[in-house]
């Protein structure tokens, strides 16, 4: 078996890894390495990329502006804003207001403005075993669960994974003054909200959902939606560029170029016409969120400064 | 997601795995078999070696996000959500599979195969080639094995990834990707897919095995 070793086994050897090596810097140096300053990085809330509406906008923005790359990572609004933090992205696209408003006083964002919204809704299986279809305001709603939870009639499922539904359900339960953590009948998936539906349609539990998600998998889930419409259930949804002082690196043209595409007419009209299954889960809401119930001194500002960017623009 | 992208998505699950795979082997199997002839610490290298090749992926993903993050200490780099950055975070993840099993694939030739080897050859780098020559079998198969683990690991490469649409989604994280959106019967199809790219791994292998056994 034992050969001792001719000239050729010598070179092979000598060869095999020399070939691997080279094979390997070819391979990685065959990236087609975009040219830095066209590709956009946005760090998003997941349901603007499940619903499919970020695909439709990268699709008309690239239109418009030839060579431009549109990229994103989907993470919960409390990790997409984390991502921002470290200068990992140049653009957010959010839905918490009080995360967003920290992230913009911390001087990490800059020029944040709301360009879409529609509502959180709470599913639940049809026969409703904590009778919450009739309840006052969400408040109730969700003390009911908690009081069918410690019969052991209903489950709850969060995500639990500080995103902004979860935050959004975590303030609602410190309001109502009870708390569910830890409970037997308090479920937390820590995953996305698709998944959370899921679980929460194979547990027969109730959750609280964006109508957009909900929407998109209304027809593959038992969960009907049974409550909506208190003030608190309003979910907006904005977009903040990274502060380009603090981070030299990202890419704050183009994070600009795609908000003001956003806040546009056209950018407005996508939101609005966006549609799946017959619905349209979207609703455009710059400039708007006076009129559904939102005063904040720090939007109108900001509302103004896009307004004078899109006359500079025509 | 249509044939395009599945093409799009296969080729870089393949161009990722193969670099790292090929980078790990270079250098891995050369370190392995320098690690099974010596006499000093060998077993206290071999055991080092053999507690990373069991490093959680998802540990690994974190310690590289961190590294790589435009505020972390390699940020100058620019390779987080860079295919760059997955070929470095599974490169890093297979070297030690490399390592190990070609420390093994030398430790388990013959006693007298060893020792002739040993009183043979004078200078330590022609030494390694021909023990590398007689355990070449076990070689390809390590360096398959790190190729496997590359093309079907997902915690690490969804992390430092990103699994960012058209630039750094591979199978894996794509299957990982249309799960969470529900979206079943495209994941199984992927699923499918990465099946098909490790069987077409393992006959190439076959292959090359049976040219090199029949030599």
């Amino acid at each position: 078996m034992f050969r001792v070793s001719s000239s050729r086994v010598k070179i092979l050897l000598v060869a095999l890894p020399a070939a691997l090596l080279l094979s390997a810097f070819i391979l990685l140096h065959h990236t087609p390495s975009g040219g830095g300053s066209k590709i956009l990085r946005i760090a998003t809330t997941t349901s603007l990329d499940a619903t499919g509406l970020l695909g439709v906008l990268k699709h008309e923005f690239e239109k418009r502006n030839p060579g431009v790359s549109v990229t994103w990572v989907a993470l919960g609004t409390g990790q997409a804003l984390e991502v921002a933090r470290r200068g990992d992205a140049d653009l957010v696209l959010t839905h918490d207001r009080p995360l967003e408003d920290e992230f913009i006083k911390q001087g990490y964002g800059v020029h944040g403005v709301s360009f879409a919204c529609n509502e959180f809704v709470v599913v639940g299986p049809p026969e409703d075993p904590a009778g919450v279809s009739g309840a006052r305001d969400v408040l109730e709603v969700f003390r009911r669960i908690f009081e069918a939870g410690e019969r052991g009639e209903a489950v709850f499922v969060s995500r639990g994974d500080k995103s902004g539904t979860h935050l959004r359900e975590l303030r609602i339960w410190s309001e109502t003054g009870v708390d569910p953590r830890g409970r037997p009948w308090y479920m937390e998936t820590g995953q996305g909200m698709a998944q959370t539906l899921m679980v929460a349609d194979q547990l027969r539990g109730y959750t609280l959902v964006d109508s957009s998600t909900y929407t998109k998998f209304k027809e593959r889930v038992g969960l009907r939606v049974l409550f909506r419409g208190d003030a608190r259930l309003l979910n907006v949804y904005r977009a903040i560029l990274v502060n380009p002082e603090l981070f030299p690196w990202v890419n704050h043209q183009l994070a600009f170029e795609f908000t003001r595409f956003l806040v546009s007419l056209e950018g407005q009209r996508i939101v609005a016409e966006y549609e799946i299954g017959g619905v349209r889960p979207f609703q455009a809401c710059f400039g708007k969120l006076g009129e559904l119930g939102v005063h904040d001194p720090y939007e109108e500002e900001q509302v103004a400064y896009w307004l004078s960017k899109l006359r500079e623009k025509t | 997601m249509d044939a395009a992208e599945l093409l799009l998505i296969t080729g870089l699950t393949l161009r990722v795995s193969l670099t790292a795979a090929a980078f790990s082997s270079a250098l891995g199997i050369p370190l392995g078999i320098l690690i099974a002839i010596r006499r000093k610490y060998r077993r206290a290298l071999s055991l080092a070696v053999n507690t990373a090749m069991g490093t959680p992926p998802v540990l690994l993903g974190l310690l590289l996000y961190l590294l790589l993050s435009r505020q972390g200490p390699l940020g100058f780099l620019g390779l987080l959500f860079t295919p760059e950055g997955m070929i470095l975070s599974q490169f890093l993840l297979t070297l030690p599979i490399t390592t190990g099993l070609a420390i093994s694939a030398i430790e388990s030739l013959p006693r007298e195969t060893r020792e002739l080897i040993e009183s043979l050859a004078t200078r330590p780098a022609f030494k390694m080639l021909l023990l590398a020559n007689e355990a070449k079998t076990q070689l390809l198969a390590a360096s398959l094995t790190a190729l496997a683990r590359a093309v079907s690991e997902v915690g690490s490469v969804i992390i430092v990834g990103g699994n960012i649409r058209f630039h750094t989604r591979v199978l894996t994280t794509a299957i990982v990707y249309y799960t969470n959106a529900g979206e079943f019967e495209a994941a199984l199809w992927l699923g499918a897919v990465l099946a098909l790219v490790y069987l077409s791994l393992n006959v190439v292998v076959l292959v090359v095995r049976a040219a090199v056994v029949r030599e």
